[in-house]
């Protein structure tokens, strides 16, 4: 059976088998709806596991439609890593900082420790305001990216609905109630046969 | 030849018998060090959930290489072997220099007939599916062609569609989104 796995063109002589069958307009909004399901599941199970890992920072760019959304997530992207580098030059500092003033306090020299000292509190405030505002563009992200993915679920469910709704229609209630009454005049006809 | 149980994977004790690592000159004995060397190598395959196989990459880890032993397969006996595994039916060159080989450990008719088998019995005839809802969908969790590989099964289908029973929609780039539908057993022409 290796042939079967031959390139597309080697299957040419089993195409009079192939069935032509075209998706009709509601095949494929039905098609469609089932498409935005999958990405709604996809979606949740990237966001457990976001959930199952705190401390590290996730942050994807999809792929928009309109090149401002693009355009505003990668300034939102660019952000992330500034901050980013700020914070670990931050943590170097501060580092270093200490070093030194271990270093001046041997030496005897306590002025200048303290001074060092208050230069290393401010690099820790500068890190932590840094810290708090990485939070707060990841919430945004976060926002955003639900926000995209509502957007999308609300077009679904629109073209969903339509569909249904189009479905309905081709049953009206008359045409239902009509074809009742003839059925049942017609088993009626059939009683009154019998006899 | 020893078979293995699909809870645990360990290699077998043939594989470090150093021979296995040369191939024979003796066509018989050829035929089935080859043999082994495809029951290897599918239920690595199958054990890593691996559809393919870099060739220059691969052949300096396991199981192309024993480190135990300090013995390797050769390259061109590699490609020997995996030609020996596209004869078969168990994966096809990407290319014509052999770098890439993309594989299956099943046969893509048995993988074929799994999946039509499960929408007969699952009445999923006549309805439109995506690929996604196929390989990692609710309705097929419990089918050993749970967790495939999109390209894969994109493949098999093909060879579900050549024999009449089933039709891929492929519109758009991401394979996990295009639809498929089954057909019942009676062809309609």
């Amino acid at each position: 059976m290796g042939f079967l796995f031959g390139r597309s063109n080697a299957t040419s002589s089993k195409d009079s088998k192939r069935r032509t069958d075209e998706l009709t307009e509601k095949e494929k909004a039905e098609l469609e709806v089932k498409r935005q399901r999958d990405r709604l599941i996809k979606y949740q199970k990237k966001v457990k596991k976001k959930k199952k890992e705190p401390g590290t920072l996730h942050f994807t760019i999809k792929a928009a439609k309109e090149e401002k959304k693009e355009k505003t997530m990668g300034c939102l992207y660019n952000e992330i890593s500034a901050k980013w580098s700020i914070r670990s030059c931050c943590e170097e500092v501060v580092a270093r900082e200490t070093e030194i003033c271990k270093q001046l306090l041997k030496e005897g020299k306590k002025d200048k420790a303290k001074l060092v000292l208050r230069k290393k509190k401010y690099q820790q405030q500068l890190l932590d305001k840094a810290q708090q505002q990485l939070l707060n563009i990841e919430q945004l992200i976060n926002n955003i990216e639900f926000a995209q993915m509502q957007n999308e679920v609300f077009k679904a469910m629109r073209e969903g609905t339509d569909l249904l709704q189009q479905i309905n229609s081709e049953m009206s209630i008359e045409e239902v109630e009509r074809l009742m009454d003839e059925t049942q005049e017609a088993i009626e006809h059939q009683k009154v046969g019998l006899f | 030849m020893s078979k293995h149980s699909k809870t645990e994977y360990s290699l077998p004790d043939y594989y470090h018998y150093p021979p296995l690592f040369t191939i024979q000159k003796v066509a018989k004995t050829r035929e089935s060090q080859l043999q082994v060397w495809t029951d290897l190598i599918i239920n690595f395959l199958e054990h890593n959930h691996k559809t393919s196989i870099y060739v220059e990459k691969e052949i300096n880890s396991p199981p192309f290489c024993n480190s135990k032993l300090n013995r390797k397969l050769k390259l061109s006996d590699m490609r020997l072997i995996l030609d020996h595994m596209q004869k078969n039916g168990y994966g096809n060159w990407d290319d014509d220099e052999k770098t890439v080989f993309s594989c299956s450990w099943k046969k893509l008719e048995t993988w074929a007939t799994s999946i039509y088998q499960w929408a007969t019995k699952e009445g999923q005839i006549g309805k439109i599916l995506t690929l996604y809802d196929l390989h990692s969908g609710d309705a097929a969790s419990h089918t050993d062609f749970h967790g495939i590989d999109a390209k894969l099964l994109l493949k098999v289908l093909d060879v579900l569609e050549g024999q009449g029973k089933a039709r891929v929609y492929k519109d758009g780039d991401v394979v996990d989104e295009y639809g498929v539908r089954f057909f019942d057993g009676t062809s309609k022409q």
